[in-house]
């Protein structure tokens, strides 16, 4: 109630796999492609996981996405949402993935 | 794009060994494919749960390693479990070992997103679930390859 959607905002994702190579940037394209549906503007940066907090500690993102295993969030601030991208790569529960993204994000459903 | 298939056996590193060495043979990869893919496989875990009790592993590694592109299946002859992707310490059987080399990271990335959006596909999963190959190879045809 009363609250301004912030559509116009351009919120920064660091999507992170273990070689930035692949799973990194399908998530990206995958991510670009839905957020761009929700009319969300997003700017992307892919990295390896081993970069993240260095990262991190260098600009701050609104969100940490992470498609590979084992990782720890040691080292990042406790109120920088991190989620796993790995809906985006088996395909399940691609719609509860854009909620929590929304969610992380701070953007209340219209 | 090539496909090959296989029956694999043994532990993991078994599979991924006797897979390398096959594509050692026939010049796909070069020499140091084999180490770079094992090392990856256990530092990142490459297992997914997919829907409708489908489980598979999509094990790969950088693209400089690679000579040529081509697309691998290992059907399991006994039961191979790979670390989740998402959760390294839960190990999953596998029904079917997906590995891809893929010389071009542009090309790599159009095969990956082709590959995954197919893991919401029914009709693939159920092939995959009866590792009905013939109707596999078909389906990968069509819609990845």
């Amino acid at each position: 109630m009363g609250q301004d959607k912030t559509n116009s905002k351009r919120y920064l994702i660091y999507v992170a796999c273990g070689s930035a190579a692949a799973s990194a940037n399908l998530v990206k394209a995958r991510l670009t492609e839905l957020l761009q549906k929700e009319k969300i503007n997003a700017e992307f940066k892919t990295m390896r996981v081993s970069e993240v907090v260095s990262s991190v500690n260098a600009k701050r993102p609104d969100l940490v996405i992470i498609t590979a295993g084992g990782f720890s969030t040691q080292g990042l601030p406790n109120d920088l949402p991190v989620l796993s991208g790995l809906p985006l790569m088996t395909m399940v529960g691609v719609n509860d993935f854009i909620k929590k993204v929304k969610n992380a994000l701070k953007i209340t459903e219209g | 794009m090539d496909l090959l298939i296989y029956y694999v056996s043994g532990t993991r590193e078994d599979v991924l060994s006797f897979l390398s060495d096959k594509l050692r043979e026939r010049n796909f990869v070069k020499d140091s494919y084999k180490r770079s893919l094992l090392e990856r496989e256990k530092k990142h875990p490459t297992g997914l749960v997919l829907s409708d009790l489908v489980n598979v592993a999509i094990p790969h590694t950088d693209p400089e390693f690679a000579n040529a592109d081509v697309f691998v299946i290992g059907i399991p002859q006994n039961e191979v479990k790979f670390g989740r992707i998402d959760d390294p310490s839960v190990e999953i059987a596998v029904d079917l070992i997906f590995l891809f080399v893929i010389k071009d990271p542009n090309e790599y990335l159009t095969f990956l997103s082709k590959l995954t959006e197919n893991f919401a596909n029914k009709e693939f999963l159920g092939y995959i679930k009866e590792r009905n190959m013939e109707k596999i190879n078909a389906f990968l045809k069509e819609h990845v390859l």
